[in-house]
């Protein structure tokens, strides 16, 4: 590899107008943080996209379409399910520009593993589900009490403050309840629950005292936050939001960057690898090949975050190969690519309701109820068969068509029922914890090349036996909340998943305190190489069971106020 | 239970085996089918999607436009299978209507289109339930259902269906209870 400095012909022209202060990798919900933070603190920051361009409001064709505008009514056609396999499975006619396509961007699954990305300026921020909940101790302590993994090198009281800070910006609707094992933050007005959902709320905390329900914390704005919002209900979120009513890179960090007059923003600019200069022990910048003309470029910088999302942050470090990291940059503890962890979900229970016949409601909640973690918390709550445990989501709604449509006969009865409000139906789905495990692991396939000529991702993902067993408790525990609550025509529900489908993947270049079992420190700085932070999913030690999201951000601006300090010091 | 480990037992074995005894079955399910002969049976997918939903005081299936839809529907959003099974309704269909009234569906009396319709549900609703899905993961969707599944979405996401049909609210600005009002419609959108 060539190293930027040792070559008597560079051009040291070039090499100015080509440094900046800092650079960021990716412009996700992570990456849309990182230059939100550096640039407001005066850095000259260069973020790097490798997709293309998406301007807020101007860059959301569907948004206001209403459902007859499409032209398979949000149903994907048998050429995206064959063309596009993985994708398809998460995208539907009114999002489908905002995934990438399958056949341009192949990856190996040596087991299966569906890999759901979004290559584009502000990523799957655009796309994401919008839940956010502040892990605990019980969270960040977990590990280091069972003796799995490693420990996390923080706890609740350092991120705290963080969550302040980034719950304040993005805005977060929810209601306090005091919880110990899930903290509250400055919430926005909480979004209503409806009748059912009031009915189920009330009957569970009678019969089951440990579990409580509360409405859903979202990034949706049920009040006006920096000038974005109000949210106006019609739950189409992922087209992207014209009234910048959810948090997206998009509509929020990447305009509070470009507004310091600091951010550089370069779309098309797949990063190939990290430059690091052996004799300073530092990184110097990054080579990208521009993916439209297909020429490499040099950029340097002071500090790196990186933050391409944690399969693509894997790749970057396993494909910055030198003398001084034979394995990959920063991966002297050989786990950089393991412990990789992604959610399980999609178990639960439904069930009917033959009351509240006289309500209905108005408007589409983009959000739901939530059943906070209520197995492992204490003594009481203590399972045999299984460690950490799971939260559930869910809502009630009156069956529509879609339901209504599926009962027997035709004609005007059949048409009469298929227009009025069916019966109440309520959900619950669980989403559950997965230990992090050396096996589950991200590498480089060297001998397939993608179309500009870099080695293809290659994954190996299975899920273990303690999520396994705590599936049947996720199942279980659902059907019985809604039986003991009464509901009838209850269905339990398990639908298998593989990998990745919960799009929360995680791990790969866990936080540590010890440079020999883990890649960053506590300040999501490498071990190895001090200029490099990373703050997407990648840097997590464990997976929790709240959706992650909300942590990336609080972590991403935490490392970026200590990488400004230390660089402030003359320390990096 | 030992009814259901035999059923999925079958399914283990994988479809091959099923169709492989189901031998000319199975080629017909295969075979590519032949698409271009929806264009002949549009009046007659027209008709049925009206029969599905009928013109009341609100707009039915033919003056929202349905039939065309799911033609197109099964043209580029089903799979081969249920493609198949579709043409082969629509061939059966006009074959029993020849065989029990001696005309073309289209020319046959209301009541005898009532009939016909009767017949092809409840041929095809005996194939509900585990055993049911079972089959439709083999053999494919069933004509009935398909044709129902379609015009059902069609219509619920046509203009004329979710505003005049259903009550569409496009920005409703808020989420909050109500009180049904008395001939309240089903939202359009959820």
């Amino acid at each position: 590899m060539q190293e930027p400095g040792q070559d008597v012909n560079l051009n040291l022209q070039s090499v100015k107008e080509h440094s900046y202060d800092a650079i960021v990798i990716g412009s996700g919900i992570s990456g849309g943080w990182a230059v939100k933070e550096l640039c407001e603190k005066g850095l000259k920051t260069l973020l790097l996209e490798r997709g293309r361009n998406v301007e807020h409001i101007r860059d959301y064709p569907t948004a206001m379409k209403d459902p007859w505008d499409f032209e398979y009514r949000l149903q994907n056609t048998e050429k995206d399910r064959v063309e596009n396999p993985v994708q398809s499975l998460a995208y539907d006619e009114s999002c489908k520009h905002f995934f990438v396509s399958d056949k341009e961007h192949p990856y190996v699954q040596v087991s299966p593993f569906h890999w759901i990305r979004g290559y584009q300026v502000g990523g799957r921020s655009l796309t994401w589900g919008r839940q956010c909940y502040r892990w605990s101790d019980l969270d960040f302590e977990a590990n280091l009490k069972e003796g799995i993994g490693v420990d996390w090198p923080i706890r609740y009281k350092d991120i705290a403050p963080w969550y302040d800070h980034v719950e304040r910006f993005i805005g977060v609707s929810g209601q306090a309840e005091g919880l110990p094992h899930l903290p509250d933050g400055p919430f926005l007005a909480a979004m209503e629950m409806n009748a059912a959902e009031k009915h189920f709320k009330s009957e569970v905390q009678k019969k089951f005292p440990e579990r409580l329900i509360t409405i859903g914390r979202a990034a949706n704005l049920s009040e006006s936050v920096n000038g974005r919002g109000p949210c106006q209900y019609r739950n189409l979120c992922k087209r992207g939001c014209p009234f910048g009513a959810y948090f997206s890179s998009n509509a929020s960090t990447l305009p509070a960057a470009m507004a310091t007059g600091n951010l550089t923003l370069r779309p098309f600019s797949i990063v190939m690898e990290i430059l690091y200069d052996k004799e300073k022990k530092k990184a110097t910048g990054v080579r990208i090949i521009d993916a439209v003309s297909n020429e490499t470029y040099e950029f340097y910088a002071k500090i790196i975050f990186l933050n391409a999302s944690t399969i693509a942050s894997t790749f970057i470090l396993l494909n910055s190969r030198t003398d001084s990291f034979p394995e990959g940059l920063g991966n002297s503890s050989g786990q950089v690519g393991h412990n990789l962890m992604d959610h399980h979900f999609r178990v639960g229970a439904e069930g009917i309701h033959k009351g509240f016949k006289d309500k209905y409601y108005v408007g589409r909640r983009p959000n739901g109820i939530y059943i906070p973690r209520f197995r492992n918390i204490s003594k009481e709550t203590t399972q045999q068969d299984y460690v950490r445990g799971f939260a559930y989501q869910g809502g009630a709604i009156r069956h529509g068509w879609s339901e209504t449509g599926k009962t027997p006969g035709y004609g005007e009865s059949f048409k009469q029922q298929l227009l009025t409000p069916g019966p109440w139906n309520m959900w619950i789905s669980a989403w559950g914890e997965t230990l992090p495990d050396y096996n589950n692991k991200v590498t480089l396939d060297t001998g397939k090349k993608d179309k500009w000529g870099l080695p293809l991702v290659a994954i190996d993902f299975r899920f273990g036996d303690n999520e396994k067993k705590m599936r049947q408790d996720m199942k279980a525990s659902a059907i019985e909340m809604l039986e003991k609550s009464g509901f009838q025509d209850i269905k339990g529900f398990d639908y298998s998943t593989v990998g990745g489908d919960c799009i929360h993947e995680m791990g790969t270049m866990r936080m540590g305190n010890d440079p020999k079992t883990s890649v960053l420190n506590k300040w999501n700085q490498m071990h190895d190489v001090n200029n490099v932070f990373i703050t997407d999913g990648s840097c997590m030690t464990s997976s929790a069971c709240q959706s992650p999201s909300l942590t990336y951000m609080a972590l991403t601006a935490r490392a970026c106020d200590h990488a400004v300090n230390e660089l402030k010091k003359g320390n990096l | 239970m030992d009814r259901k480990k035999a059923i999925r037992n079958i399914v283990l074995l994988g479809g091959g085996s099923v169709l492989a005894f189901a031998g000319f079955r199975g080629y017909k399910l295969f075979r590519l089918p032949a698409l271009e002969k929806l264009t002949g049976y549009q009046s007659t997918i027209d008709e049925l999607s009206e029969m599905i939903i009928p013109e009341t005081d609100v707009p039915g299936a033919r003056s929202a436009g349905i039939g065309i839809f799911v033609s197109k529907m099964i043209r580029d959003c089903t799979d081969r299978k249920s493609q198949n099974n579709f043409l082969y309704g629509l061939q059966d269909l006009t074959a029993y209507s020849q065989k029990h009234f001696s005309k073309h569906f289209q020319h046959c009396s209301a009541e005898e289109k009532k009939k016909i319709m009767d017949h092809f549900e409840k041929k095809e609703t005996s194939l509900n339930g585990f055993t049911g899905k079972v089959e439709r993961k083999l053999l494919g969707e069933s004509f009935f259902s398909l044709l129902k599944k379609y015009t059902v979405l069609g219509y619920c996401t046509s203009q004329q269906g979710a505003t005049l049909g259903l009550s569409y609210d496009r920005i409703p600005g808020k989420y909050t209870e109500t009180q049904l009002a008395p001939g309240q419609k089903a939202w359009a959108t959820q």
